[in-house]
């Protein structure tokens, strides 16, 4: 097992722990969860995780053998874990997507049986992707964009109307994935 | 919220990719890798750990914070 796939199923055991225990889910977001859909060798080795209880998550994650880094002050909202030193998880909002996502749509990927990570709709993960490109006019960072494209193209489903809704939400341009398949919807 | 096991999951990404035509080149993925145009300090401060960690630990990784 890869040092990825070894990190991936320790974090589901959090998750899974934090679900058995306070029957909230965990949301794996941001790039992680983009590479998760896709399958690219692209990601920065960071963990995204919304989740609405800092002191809870902060429980859990030590109860696995998370840690604070040491000598980081206060901006950090992060854990590394001794045995991975080549990744570290964030707790970056208690709100998946600022509150805008449906929850009910998340996918809960299967691990091992007592291990399982939620993933965000994949249209959140669109609208995102589209609405960060959006935001910096002048300079936009084009990676955004090809993720949310290459993310579009390989997506199981999409319901169409919910990922317009999503995109309106995030300042983003839906007709920016014109070309990747839009025009016909899926 | 639907539950699919992993390798299912895994399994049908893998199909719809093969089916898209898409490779994962180099090139491609580097066009695909968030430039950190965005980042809050937040994130900035974690990536400089996991850069520092990872090369204590001699291992490579993609960080640049």
């Amino acid at each position: 097992m890869s040092d990825y796939s070894a990190m991936l199923l320790l974090l589901g055991r959090v998750f899974q722990s934090l679900k058995q225990h306070h029957g909230i889910d965990a949301v794996l977001v941001g790039g992680a969860a983009v590479e998760f859909y896709t399958g690219g060798r692209y990601q920065t080795g960071d963990f995204d995780v919304v989740f609405q209880d800092f002191a809870l998550f902060g429980s859990a994650m030590a109860a696995h053998g998370f840690a604070k880094p040491s000598g980081t002050g206060r901006l950090l909202r992060g854990w590394v874990h001794p045995d991975f030193p080549d990744y570290g998880i964030e707790l970056v909002s208690g709100a998946s997507f600022d509150g805008l996502s449906d929850r009910s749509r998340c996918r809960l990927i299967r691990i091992g049986e007592d291990s399982a990570v939620a993933l965000p709709p994949i249209e959140d993960l669109i609208a995102d992707r589209l609405g960060q490109y959006c935001a910096i006019a002048d300079n936009p960072d084009r990676s955004c964009l090809e993720q949310a494209k290459l993310l579009f193209l390989l997506a199981e489903t999409i319901d169409k109307p919910y990922l317009e809704k999503r995109v309106q939400d995030e300042v983003g341009d839906v007709s920016l994935l014109l070309g990747s398949g839009l025009e016909g919807g899926q | 919220m639907k539950e699919t096991p992993l390798a299912e999951f895994l399994a049908g990404r893998e199909a719809r990719r093969k089916q898209s035509g898409v490779i994962f080149t180099p090139e491609y993925v580097e066009t695909l890798r968030n430039k950190g145009l965005g980042r809050t300090p937040e994130k900035r401060a974690l990536l400089a750990v996991i850069e520092a960690r990872a090369a204590a630990a001699k291992t490579k990784t993609k960080v640049k914070a």
